[in-house]
């Protein structure tokens, strides 16, 4: 590898997306040449000028509701149209039998659907709940009530305040900053928040018991361009909420679980 | 001039001086913190032409804060 080519691989080196091959002959050359080590060095210079939170804009909540609803007026004027241009499956015979196979469709649709609701209401309301806190945090600048990456201060910050010892992993090591605690209130009782952080993105997870059984899958769920995962543990339960993607969100939450 | 004592101001308006699709690139793995394979898939380029505007937009954008001066004539010939 010449310096010309490190220049063009130095990006995707520090990103992470380079292939193991590729990474060697990169590192390589590293070693031997000191001025392609000073373009790494002021490489990470700029990414840590980029990590400043204050470039991130915030969309307001309002703004995603806006673009969601010209979305679906769009969609609804597209369907009107598809749906001027069939014309029924054409021959009369074939009507009653697509009419009769659709109304079956339509109930058996329907049943599920009910029967989905009733179970996944309460979810429903929680999930809405949690996002509510999640951007109320944001919002008012009350994102945290003990500002720690510590988490032998923050678990002890809860003691007294909730009727149960909130678990707190240090993932620091995979990447997920700990930057304190609070006190939020959900599905009628105080529950603890702990808050981690991912450059610039926070995430909200609130937790409190559960006497259920523990869950195997991790539900996952968007709104208002945030993700929402839930999952219940042995004896607590878990909500997620963060704009962060969905796939590093899954990561978290895998790694949150597995502590 | 260090990188680092920039303030975020100065990043934003560097960041303005992009042509918008190299901003594009470097807003979406910055800020949204997507994958290269997340990025071409959301504009609509091949995995080499994320990597491409990556580095080159990295490379400009660092011109630029290194000497704002630099912005100015960069933008003037612009690298296709």
């Amino acid at each position: 590898m010449n310096c010309e080519d490190l220049r063009t691989y130095l990006s995707a080196y520090l990103d992470d997306e380079l292939e193991v091959g590729e990474i060697l002959r990169l590192e390589k050359h590293l070693t031997e040449c000191r001025g392609c080590r000073q373009v790494q060095e002021a490489q990470l210079a700029l990414r840590s000028a980029l990590g400043d939170p204050s470039l991130y804009f915030q969309p307001s909540a309002g703004f995603a509701n806006r673009i969601t609803a010209a979305v679906r007026l769009e969609a609804k004027k597209q369907a009107r149209q598809e749906s001027s241009w069939v014309d029924w499956f054409g021959m009369p015979s074939l009507r009653w039998v697509s009419a009769t196979a659709v109304l079956v469709v339509i109930i058996t649709a329907g049943t599920l659907l009910i029967l989905n609701k009733v179970r996944s209401s309460h979810e429903q309301l929680i999930a809405s709940a949690v996002l509510t806190g999640h951007i109320r945090s944001l919002q008012a600048g009350h994102l945290v009530d003990v500002p720690s990456s510590d988490r032998h201060t923050v678990k002890p910050w809860f003691q007294g305040k909730l009727d149960f010892a909130p678990p707190v992993p240090d993932l620091s090591e995979l990447g997920w900053a700990l930057i304190g605690g609070r006190l939020d209130y959900v599905d009628g009782r105080p529950v603890a928040a702990l808050i981690y952080q991912r450059r610039m993105h926070n995430i909200n997870v609130f937790v409190w018991p559960h006497h259920g059984s523990a869950g195997d899958k991790i539900q996952q769920e968007d709104a208002q361009g945030y993700q929402i995962l839930h999952w219940n543990g042995t004896d607590m339960t878990y909500w997620v909420v963060s704009d962060l993607n969905k796939d590093e969100l899954m990561d978290f939450a895998r790694a949150l679980r597995g502590h | 001039m260090l990188l680092i004592s920039l303030k975020s101001e100065e990043v934003r308006r560097a960041l303005e001086q992009l042509p918008a699709e190299f901003r594009e690139a470097i807003v979406l793995r910055e800020f949204e913190g997507l994958s290269y394979k997340e990025i071409a898939g959301t504009v609509r380029v091949p995995l080499g032409t994320v990597m491409s505007r990556l580095s080159r937009g990295r490379e400009w954008l660092r011109g630029i804060l290194s000497s704002p001066q630099e912005g100015v004539k960069q933008k003037r010939s612009r690298p296709e």
